[in-house]
């Protein structure tokens, strides 16, 4: 399998490898077709929402449901107990990235309402940052896939979205828990014919100060926790209009949070604090009608990190500030083809200890894609061009072919040439920047078979294949000082397995499975340091294997939630002579549901940890034992 | 859904008894057999991830046996090995990164104590039964510390990064490398003051002592911020002879030792570099060269005058030492742990 996939790789490079051009005509002809279609369009018709075709792509949804059973966790702890990606965690509330098919954590790109969140100097996003509060749908598109929504996401993309819900209510949930957990969050929602109003506010504290061996000292001891309290605190605010065949929105998020960093075990205690403030803006009007669709975003992201060790004084600061300008249409035309046409503008400005005065970067994104029916087969091809600071970049050309074999069941094949672009971090921290970096280049292949039955099983299982060149590393110089190096070549093939079924017994009574399972090997194929150890050895903190399981059970007034992860050993050294041993932590919800009319109260006890494990995600940094969390639920609904 | 508590109730009297927490090498894991010719090389290990290392080489059967310190003590060494001190018969290992100083036995390697709550410390000089001196990089003192009770007595205060530290073979003084500045510290360790400062380039990170009792001073120059320079410093006049001025902005010598009788100086500059103290320049190239290793600790054994040299390769796998003789011929490769640095040898 691993072959032909290569294979098909080989050939679909090789077809693209000469067509920016056409792309540009593809492009421009695009532009010119929608200003010349706008006045042939028929007279709007109500209720009509564009029909977007069957996606080629492999997609992971996390809807509301789902999200609400996590509330008051982060972005990260949701990820790490729904899906099957790597989440490289601290510990609560402490910082989180992820890693997406073996990628590193600057290769998934993270998008909240359809904008590019990741940092511009570091390449990645803290998912500890965001809560689950915000958040109404989370959507994966792993490997191919991710090239949708915009370029580098090499190992994947994740979309946070937030939507508005046609009711009015109002929610007040506290959580009291072990180690100090104290949550509250308000929710409003308002819903008024043409408006709808979502206001969400939160705040967290944690003391995290739980008990731990300390095997680093005689005797290992057992130790609590040290500096590893959390206090955030945030807001979010979204409005919706609709009028006529426009719909307007304006969405704001504001979160602070401010964490002190424990460190590893065997490491004296620095005293260090990090603050991060978030600012995100976003504008977009949504112009329908019956077979196109134009979206105009306009987005302003405003980040800022102050990382202080009052042990050693050290004091940083990085500001980065972004303006985002989106344009976007989706087109029915004749046939069953439909089209998509994209322009991304990104006006990134940073300021760090790397580089104090000052970077900035523009970066413009043009996308288009094809989607068309034929039969059984639906098709799609797309190609995106970034220009960076004006100048062209290697063309993304996308391809993806469904076959839909009877009802419900289904193979997809797609393939990508997609590119990671340095960071601003890599192309200018001084000392050790490299302007000359090249961009990582990863072709990537995947086949699937997937189907959804009458009786709601879903399942999907993908096999992929993707190859990296120019992986950017820091490598340590003669100088004695760091510097990025385009070092190496890595292969990533794998599996992935993922189930859900629901069944559904009486009105209040009903039962859900998530099952997801991914094995992935990613190896160095080739380094251009002078070592032969880390050829065709694994990557670091990469598992090859994860399991994820979720059941949740409503029976009329309880709702109980079984949570299981199952990680495999990764090894935290090139030469993979050192691993982290499996970990397989459980958590558990119980609620109780009290309805009356319109008044809704959920009293709730969880058990995170049940197993009372003693694992690690990052080495040397334990994670808490057994913990418990009480929550309190209030729903005032109109 | 009373079934659902009696689950949650069962859940809760299992418990998960792992015999793996934490970061696990197999192949490190032996019971450590006594060797005939000991050489200690000390791995940082990767900065805050608390995997130090101390590797056990034996020269004479050119053996070498990872985890050193973990296999005889059981617990984790801490977190970037800097330096080795040997002092009245006990080897003092300078954890950086875990602000303090662990006492081994040297012939069984067994824990005999620590002096912790330091800051940042980076080289240790015995003095007396009661005293010693441990340079720092924040804490913007010289520690003064009793090995005998092995806790911290005072402080002299720097308000630098403080290096290298040597005391003179003659007049009793103590020489300090003030890494960022471009000053040598002088000592008194009976008043412990700093009675004078010498001069030098930017960031001095070595000093040696010649046959001729003359003081030689290696500053890197920083950061590409200023040519390196090596100084020649009579301590009798208090006057600096000679300054050997590198060509090149991009050289950062470090690592700056010298052979048994006084003679040759040893540095590393990307390659492993040698000069007569009598030379009238710096050398002109390598007598080792790197073939794009990663130099990046070496040591002069006293007694054999081999010369081991240690590689971090990339700083995120196990690093590697070469040994060579005294005429720069290959003797040997050892495995190590993770960036290898600091080499003692009994």
């Amino acid at each position: 399998m691993n072959l032909a996939l290569k294979y098909c790789f080989i050939l679909f490079a090789t077809f693209f490898k000469s067509y920016r051009t056409l792309f540009f005509l593809l492009f421009i002809g695009s532009i010119t077709f929608v200003s010349a279609q706008s006045d042939t369009l028929p007279e709007f018709e109500k209720s009509v929402t564009i029909q977007t075709p069957n996606t080629t792509f492999k997609i992971q949804t996390i809807d509301s449901v789902r999200i609400e059973r996590l509330q008051g966790k982060s972005i990260g702890e949701l990820l790490n107990q729904q899906t099957s990606i790597f989440i490289k965690s601290y510990g609560m509330g402490g910082i989180s990235s992820l890693s997406i098919r073996g990628g590193g954590a600057s290769h998934t790109q993270v998008f909240w309402n359809g904008i590019l969140i990741n940092s511009p100097t570091l390449g990645q996003a803290d998912l500890s940052l965001l809560p689950v509060d915000f958040v109404d749908e989370v959507a994966i598109h792993s490997g191919s896939s991710s090239t949708i929504d915009g370029s580098g996401g090499i190992g994947g993309s994740v979309q946070l979205n937030s939507k508005a819900q046609a009711q009015t209510f109002f929610e007040f949930t506290k959580e009291l828990g072990s180690y100090g957990i104290d949550k509250l969050s308000l929710k409003a929602n308002i819903h008024k014919q043409r408006l709808t109003s979502k206001t969400v506010v939160f705040k967290n504290t944690a003391s995290n100060d739980f008990s731990y061996q300390d095997y680093a000292e005689i005797g290992k001891p057992l130790v609590k926790r040290d500096n590893a309290s959390t206090f955030s605190y945030g807001f979010a605010q979204d409005l919706h209009i609709d009028y006529d065949r426009i719909h307007f929105a304006t969405q704001f998020s504001f979160v602070d949070f401010d964490r002190n960093i424990p460190v590893a075990i065997g490491v004296v205690s620095q005293m260090q604090n990090q603050q991060d403030q978030s600012i995100k803006m976003l504008i977009s009007i949504d112009n329908k009608s019956y077979k196109n669709k134009i979206t105009t975003k306009l987005g302003w992201i405003n980040d800022v990190l102050r990382y202080e060790n009052k042990s050693t004084g050290l004091l940083s600061t990085v500001k980065t500030a972004t303006i985002v300008a989106q344009l976007q249409n989706k087109m029915v035309l004749k046939n069953d083809w439909f089209w998509r046409n994209q322009i991304n503008q990104y006006n990134i400005s940073a300021q760090s200890s790397g580089f104090p005065e000052g970077k900035t970067q523009n970066r413009t994104a043009l996308f288009s894609e094809l989607l068309k029916k034929i039969k059984k087969f639906d098709f799609s091809i797309s190609l995106r061009e970034e220009l960076i600071d004006f100048n062209a970049t290697p063309l993304i050309p996308t391809l993806g072919v469904k076959y839909r074999l009877v009802k419900g069941h289904h193979f997809y094949f797609n393939a990508t040439q997609n590119y990671h672009f340095p960071t601003l971090n890599d192309l200018y921290w001084s000392p050790g920047g490299n302007p000359s970096l090249l961009p990582e280049q990863a072709l990537q292949t995947e086949v699937g078979y997937g189907f959804k039955t009458k009786s709601k099983l879903e399942f999907k299982a993908t096999v992929f294949y993707s190859q990296t060149q120019n992986w950017i590393l820091w490598s340590p110089t003669i100088n004695g000082y760091w510097s990025p190096q385009n070092i190496k070549t890595v292969a990533k093939k794998g599996v992935e397995l993922n189930t859900s079924k629901k069944w559904k017994f009486a009105p209040r009574k009903f039962v859900s499975l998530f099952i997801n399972y991914q094995y992935v090997k990613a190896i160095n194929l080739e380094s251009y340091i002078n070592n032969e150890e880390t050829i065709g050895k694994d990557l670091i903190y990469t598992p090859r294997q994860i399991l994820n399981i979720s059941v949740m059970m409503d029976i009329h007034r309880w709702s109980f939630y079984y949570q299981q992860t199952l990680t495999s050993r990764f090894y935290i050294d090139r030469a993979n002579t050192t691993y982290m041993p499996y970990s397989a932590p459980a958590n558990v919800k119980l609620d109780y549901r009290f309805a009356e009319q319109n008044v809704i109260l959920k009293v709730g006890i969880g058990m995170y940890n049940i197993f009372d494990e003693a694992y690690q995600l990052v080495a040397n940094q334990p994670l808490p034992g057994r913990y418990f969390g009480l929550t309190l639920k209030m729903k005032f609904k109109e | 859904m009373k079934y659902l508590v009696y689950i949650i109730i069962l859940l809760l009297l299992i418990r998960c008894k792992k015999q793996e927490i934490g970061p696990q090498c197999p192949s490190c894991v032996t019971s450590i057999k006594s060797v005939s010719k000991t050489v200690l090389i000390g791995c940082e290990g990767n900065f805050g991830w608390g995997n130090a290392s101390i590797s056990l080489y034996d020269s004479e059967k050119k053996t070498v046996q990872q985890n050193l310190y973990q296999n005889v003590n059981g617990t984790v060494l801490g977190d970037v090995l800097q330096s080795f001190h040997l002092f009245q018969g006990k080897l003092y290992a300078v954890l950086n990164n875990s602000g303090k100083i662990t006492i081994l036995d040297t012939t069984d390697f067994t824990y005999q104590g620590e002096i912790s709550g330091m800051t940042s410390p980076r080289y240790m000089l015995g003095l007396s039964t009661s005293k010693a001196y441990v340079t720092d990089l924040y804490s913007n003192d010289i520690y003064i510390v009793n090995p005998a009770t092995q806790s911290i007595i005072g402080g002299i205060a720097t308000n630098h990064w403080t290096e290298q530290i040597y005391q003179f073979d003659g007049p009793d003084k103590v020489y300090v490398c003030v890494m960022d500045t471009n000053w040598v510290f002088v000592i008194d360790p009976v008043s412990d003051v700093i009675t004078d400062t010498i001069f030098v380039a930017k960031s001095p990170s070595g000093i040696v002592q010649d046959a001729q009792n003359k003081l030689w001073i290696l500053c890197t120059g920083g950061i590409s911020q200023e040519l390196a320079k090596l100084y020649r410093f009579n301590i009798t006049n208090q006057l600096i002879e000679q300054v050997f001025t590198f060509s090149n902005l991009s050289d950062s010598p470090n690592n700056l030792r010298i052979n048994k009788s006084g003679t040759e100086l040893y540095f590393l500059n990307g390659g492993f570099q040698s000069m007569a103290t009598d030379a009238p320049s710096l050398p002109s190239g390598n007598v080792i060269n790197s073939n794009s290793a990663l130099f990046y600790g070496m040591n002069v054994n006293q007694s054999t005058a081999d010369i081991y040299i240690t590689d971090a390769i990339d700083y995120v796998q196990p690093g590697l030492v070469y040994r060579f003789d005294s005429l720069f011929n290959p003797l040997d490769t050892i495995q190590t742990g993770i960036i290898p640095q600091a080499i003692w040898f009994k």
